[in-house]
């Protein structure tokens, strides 16, 4: 096992909680809002989950529970006046929201100030305690501890992705996700189809609001420790670039682009000092020679049905 | 019922479909409609006529709810609807068309008309997630439907293209498909043979014609005055914003203010 240490896993599954945020801008997308208070929700998020576990004790699965619910609670509360809001005001107000919730989170008496939470029981940790409860000793297959902790926190969090993704994909293929499609190609025509505007722009947000929360209770218990700088406007536009540069029509772009945006720079060493530079090179690249992303819907329908008249041909 | 009604000094002539009850609406100091009234029985094509910038249009988005009336009402089915949000019109049976094409122009044409179904299917979210045998069968009810749509109005072999790469007639066509797919009592079309040629307008005549068969009632917007005149049961002109006539075709055809209002005066002297 010289060839995979805990470290790449660890990377690897950065990229599984980028590709979670990703989704969480497209669901908000997909009825045409930009939302830039991602960062704020991840944040309400990350900390739900850590102050759960730590303060209360509670179990990994109902934190994270947790980490869900309450950025969808804040998401009615402030999308009931901020959805009226089209375009850029919805985004600047979102912005304005992400950063009032990074100061109250840097105030209030329970959350450590700028210090933010530390300590926090590592994930792999937590789902290390039912083996050893079942009498697991040693990890098996010689792995190393650490690295066997790593690969159970990335199995994890790919399956809660997969099992998103599969959920997603079916409901922008049903009723509620043509609504948005009608809603973010049109919104007049979509009102003219008895389409209810508010009611799913408010479903798509609070989606994408619990979508970044979970991403926020997962990071937390990633990385161990949670401060408000890490929730900061820099977050929401590395987010917002996995979907705009991967493809924000279909549900592989966002994850297409956070998988390369995250990955690049590590695979290429010498560019992570640059990080924040080659984001923004790749962002206006990309907007320069595929305005709509990198995967975009024609180019998906035309490999379906390219892939379509092989099958026919074989038949 | 009926008596009770009476009674109250309500009355209601169930014949009506539509009634719209002097509706104003103003933009600004702009008066867009001037006190409009006018109604339309069940089973019944009306044709609106008048000059560019007469408010025809501005009449469709008060009765569908984009631009509500300023005062007056306008009564659907015996509800008023005048204060009701666009997409609840809509459910009460009433679609239209747009004069400027709205297509969801990304989306394929099948899609277009399935979104057509949404206020008649139910499916919510975590039917649509897990896919339930109710959501399944809804789903192919709606699919079914939009195809038969599309097969009726000659857009089945387009039903996988974008709707946005349709040629003009088609796209045309695809609206009325999307708007019929609502199960409308009264179908607002703005301009349906704007841009088509003698032989698509005829057959547009022949395709309006068979819904009317069906019992759908219908309002249209058409500057071709060949094809409104033929279509239209009556005809209500406007001009500046009020009705200046009301009437079969040929009296409308004939009034001298309509005549006025297209060809001008000839000044005196």
């Amino acid at each position: 096992m010289e060839w995979l240490n805990p470290y790449q896993v660890q990377i690897a599954t950065f990229v599984l909680i980028n590709i979670l945020l990703a989704l969480s801008v497209y669901i908000t997308l997909a009825t045409g809002q930009l939302s830039l208070g991602q960062a704020g929700f991840m944040s309400i998020g990350a900390y739900t989950a850590g102050l759960f576990v730590k303060v209360l004790g509670w179990p990994l699965l109902a934190a994270l529970g947790m980490s869900m619910i309450t950025p969808a609670v804040v998401a009615l509360v402030i999308g009931w006046p901020t959805l009226r809001l089209r375009g850029l005001y919805l985004a600047i107000a979102t912005l304005g929201f992400g950063e009032v919730v990074r100061v109250i989170i840097l105030n209030l008496p329970f959350t450590g100030g700028a210090l933010g939470l530390k300590g926090l029981p590592s994930l792999g940790t937590m789902l290390m305690e039912p083996l050893k409860a079942m009498g697991m000793t040693k990890p098996p297959f010689g792995l190393s501890v650490p690295l066997f902790k790593a690969l159970m926190a990335f199995i994890f969090i790919l399956i809660i992705i997969l099992l998103v993704f599969w959920l997603l994909a079916r409901l922008m293929n049903a009723r509620v996700g043509r609504a948005f499609s009608a809603i973010r190609s049109d919104e007049v025509a979509a009102q003219a189809m008895g389409i209810p505007l508010q009611t799913y722009k408010m479903l798509s947000f609070v989606m994408g609001s619990m979508l970044a929360g979970l991403g926020g209770g997962l990071f937390a218990f990633v990385t161990t420790a949670i401060a408000p700088e890490d929730f900061s406007y820099h977050r929401v536009v590395e987010m917002l670039s996995f979907a705009v540069i991967g493809g924000s029509e279909v549900l592989w772009g966002p994850v297409l682009g956070a998988i390369l945006l995250t990955a690049l720079p590590e695979v290429l060493r010498i560019l992570s000092d640059y990080k924040m530079l080659f984001y923004g090179f790749t962002l206006l690249l990309v907007m320069a020679l595929r305005p709509r992303g990198l995967l975009t819907l024609d180019m998906v329908r035309f490999w379906r049905r390219r892939f379509k008249s092989v099958a026919n041909d074989e038949a | 019922m009926t008596a009770k009604r009476e009674e109250k000094g309500l009355n209601i002539d169930n014949m009506d479909l539509l009634r719209i009850e002097h509706v104003t609406r103003t933009f600004g100091g702009l008066m867009a409609l001037n006190d409009i009234s006018f109604s339309i029985k069940k089973g019944e094509i009306v044709g609106l006529i008048g000059p560019n910038g007469a408010g025809k249009t501005t009449l469709f988005n008060a009765i569908t709810g984009v631009f509500p009336p300023t005062s007056g009402s306008i009564i659907f089915s015996n509800v008023a609807i005048d204060r009701l949000p666009a997409h609840q019109i809509t459910v009460l049976g009433l679609a239209r068309t747009f004069q400027n094409i709205r297509l969801f122009k990304e989306l394929t044409v099948l899609e277009n008309v399935m979104i057509g179904r949404h206020t008649r299917t139910k499916s919510g979210m975590f039917r649509g997630m897990f896919k339930t045998p109710a959501e399944r069968r809804e789903e192919a009810d709606t699919r079914a439907r939009a195809l038969a749509l599309l097969e009726r109005l000659g857009l089945k072999k387009r039903a996988q293209d974008p709707a946005g790469s349709l040629p003009y007639g088609e796209q045309r066509r695809l609206e009325i498909a999307r708007a019929l797919a609502t199960d409308p009592k009264l179908l607002l079309l703005d301009e349906p043979a704007a841009g088509m040629n003698e032989s698509e307008t005829d057959a547009l005549h022949e395709l309006l014609q068979s819904f009317k068969e069906e019992g759908l009632s219908m309002l249209v917007v058409e500057h071709d005055m060949g094809f409104v005149m033929r279509l239209s049961d009556r005809v209500v002109c406007l001009n500046f914003g009020a009705k200046i006539a009301e009437g079969r075709p040929e009296e409308v055809q004939s009034h001298p203010l309509v005549i006025e209002a297209y060809l001008g005066r000839e000044e005196a002297g």
